[in-house]
């Protein structure tokens, strides 16, 4: 009986394994016929993303969940992803997520003192998108994107999105004692390379079957040719003996959330904290307050903290409201700047407020140009998320070359977006609460 | 000791770097042959999924793996004359959002980074939905013109819905820097060259090539924005910057050649100078 269930299920896993495509492909041009992913027969009426197919990426993965999006290009920011949404199987409708998502700035100090770049609003970031290999988007579609104002007029086009998946290993594994549940997940991803001096950065999307997104950012390419400085201390050396000193410097990520969950841009933030109590000759006990953070808010991660974004326009079929959690990955805190100095900024929405730092549009004469300026009690109706994820790199060795990839990123977790997990095997789709076989 | 006395030393330093010949080299071998695999594989290898589950699974990711195809390259998709909802702005929408908002006077008043007549115009982008707006049924489109004006050294920032036609907005800064575009590099890559301080970039470009430093042609740059006070006070020549329209470069041979450090030396687009940082 059981086993049959179990056969069920796979064939079914299989089936939407098949349905696997990324649309917009419709003006396929390079690349051998039999490479192009495939096309669905038609698409579904809850596909329109608010754009054209053309700027669609929209990927059904394992277990049914559809993500959707559309993408545009900034002559700053580089790329856009607009109407991100997420449809998991069973769902009647998609579930929007962000009403669009963006770097928000890259801000690089080298320990000497001597040089600061902001990568966006000083440096070339967008203009810097890296054409890409077929064989670095494997499985995928390279879209070709036209960079605003190019600096190579004669060229503006840059074959230089690439969206495809790639697998990460255990969606969930579940022995019961008669039977072993496991999947296997596969991510879409969505990617550029930008080209900033000798840096290259990949800045990564990537979307899952259980609705999770990680956002990242990987730096590699060379470190700085010109910043070898073997007399101040600031550096590690690299080169034979102790000569080459590659001076060490900071790359603080912002990231720029506009949420719009439900469709509704009005959402709440919350805040948890746990606090561990132990008493000599008992075992410790943790309570978890929650505080509604109803005001713009400049926020420092802690061991035991947490925020996320709840909305205000859907609940999950066991009524509780939607919501993401932020999950930041591991940071070093810059201390240079005022805005490097907490994690996460959550600011009242304002169309001016785009960049974390030197923020090019106008807010007004003393509103500051920088994301920590924004945070002045105003209250919070329809939060924008900026997460700050500093990595201190001290070269090494093995920095060169090419670099490898350092990693830096957060997460955005759902939390009561669905009553189940939405990969739940359809054998086990009961077991939602407490439940007794 | 750090290397700035002369810039020769860092010629030296990283002339062994042939970085862009290289990275760009290995690139295109790679997409040569990966196309060949492409057109060689049969079709029935472009499927790569496997059934998950098991230690067969695993395998049979592994072997997934090793056959996934190179991504299709799609070609830029055909234009419209307006874009849909939230696409990129077509380039008739960028000319007519730029036409619109030059107009007569400011393309009489202004002033580009060459001296010529009309601001400098730096970038065009889609204009970000307000929250009411996202979600309606036809939002509009909106684009975001800026522009350098060297008469005044202003940053204006000009919003036109491509819709009505209309300038909704026009909004000018003093003090705002955003990162140069191409023929501000270019300028700042042929003051340098002309100016006395640009004598030991033009040593060090002999050096490396045993030729003639005569014209920004020779190099590629990319311009980045030096502000004083956030950048560091700096020496007197560049008290202005941040105020003035003032740039770095990163030099490069063009053809793969390499680097030269040009990160001491400041130009002043607005005053048309060039000053040296550091001791």
């Amino acid at each position: 009986m059981r086993e049959r269930r179990l056969g069920r299920a796979r064939a079914r896993f299989a089936a939407a394994l098949g349905a696997t495509a990324l649309v917009g492909t419709a003006a396929v041009a390079a690349g051998p016929a039999q490479a192009a992913p495939r096309v669905p027969a038609k698409a579904p009426a809850a596909a329109a993303a608010e754009c054209s197919a053309a700027y669609t990426i929209q990927e059904t993965l394992d277990g049914g969940t559809t993500w959707r999006m559309c993408w545009h290009y900034e002559s700053k920011a580089g790329l856009v992803l607009d109407n991100v949404s997420y449809q998991p199987k069973g769902e009647a409708r998609p579930i929007k997520v962000l009403t669009s998502g963006k770097i928000g700035q890259i801000h690089v100090p080298y320990d000497d003192g001597k040089n600061e770049y902001d990568d966006l609003t000083g440096q070339g970031f967008a203009q810097g998108l890296q054409q890409l290999s077929p064989a670095e988007c494997p499985g995928g579609t390279i879209k070709t994107v036209r960079v605003p104002d190019a600096w190579d007029p004669d060229h503006p086009d840059v074959k230089g999105l690439c969206a495809t998946t790639r697998a990460r290993g255990h969606a969930y594994r579940m022995n019961d004692g008669q039977k072993l549940y496991q999947a296997q997940g596969k991510d879409l991803l969505v990617y550029t390379v930008n080209q900033v001096g000798w840096y290259e950065y990949i800045t990564e999307w990537r979307f899952a079957g259980d609705g999770t997104m990680s956002m990242q950012v990987g730096a590699t390419g060379t470190l700085s040719p010109m910043d070898y400085d073997a007399g101040d201390g600031r550096g590690w050396p690299i080169g034979k003996g102790a000569k080459d000193y590659a001076t060490s410097h900071a790359h603080n990520v912002f990231w720029r959330l506009n949420f719009g969950l439900d469709g509704s841009p009005k959402s709440k933030v919350e805040q948890y904290d746990s606090k561990t109590t132990a008493t000599a000759g008992r075992i410790p006990t943790t309570k978890t307050t929650r505080t509604p953070v109803g005001k713009e808010l400049a926020g420092d991660a802690a061991g035991a903290r947490w925020w996320r974004v709840v909305s205000t326009a859907g609940k999950n079929k066991d009524g509780h409201p939607r919501s993401y959690e932020i999950v930041p990955g591991h940071t070093t805190k810059y201390q240079g700047r005022s805005y490097t100095k907490h994690d996460v900024y959550f600011t009242q929405y304002n169309k001016c407020e785009q960049f974390a730092s030197n923020n090019l549009p106008n807010c007004g004469a003393g509103a500051g140009k920088s994301v920590d300026k924004w945070v002045n009690g105003q209250t919070l109706t329809h939060p924008v998320v900026w997460v700050n994820i500093g990595f201190h790199h001290i070269a090494r060795d093995e920095d060169q070359e090419p670099m490898p990839v350092h990693w830096q990123g957060f997460q955005l977790a759902p939390r009561d977006v669905t009553a189940m997990s939405p990969l739940t095997p359809p054998a086990l789709t009961r077991h939602n609460g407490h439940t007794e076989d | 000791m750090r290397r700035q006395g002369g810039l020769g030393k860092n010629v030296r330093t990283v002339n062994h770097r042939h970085l862009g010949r290289v990275l760009a080299g290995a690139a295109v071998a790679a997409t040569a042959t990966a196309v060949l695999i492409g057109v060689t594989l049969p079709d029935s290898a472009s499927g790569g999924e496997g059934s998950g589950g098991g230690p067969q699974g695993s395998a049979a990711e592994q072997g997934q793996a090793a056959r996934q195809l190179p991504g299709v390259v799609e070609a830029a998709p055909a234009q419209g004359k307006t874009g849909k909802g939230r696409d990129p702005l077509t380039d008739a929408e960028r000319k007519r959002a730029r036409a619109l908002t030059l107009g007569q006077s400011f393309r009489e008043s202004g002033e580009d980074v060459t001296g010529g007549k009309g601001p400098e115009q730096l970038s065009t982008d889609l204009a970000e939905l307000t929250p009411d707006e996202v979600g309606a049924a036809d939002p509009p489109r909106r684009a975001d013109v800026t522009y350098y004006d060297y008469s005044d050294d202003t940053y204006v920032t000009k919003t036109v819905d491509l819709g009505s036609g209309k300038v909704e907005r026009t909004d000018t800064q003093r003090g705002v820097q955003p990162p140069p575009n191409r023929d501000e590099a270019r300028e700042a890559a042929r003051l340098l060259i002309a100016d006395k301080l640009g004598q030991e970039l033009k040593k060090d470009f002999k050096d490396a090539t045993g030729k003639a430093l005569t014209s920004p042609d020779q190099l590629t740059v990319t311009g980045f924005v030096y502000r004083t006070g956030v950048d560091g006070p700096g020496p007197a020549a560049t008290r202005d910057c941040g105020k003035h329209r003032c740039v770095r470069l990163f030099t490069k041979v063009t053809g793969g050649g390499p680097w030269i450090d040009t990160r001491q030396l400041v130009i002043d687009l607005s005053a048309r100078s060039v000053a040296r940082l550091g001791s």
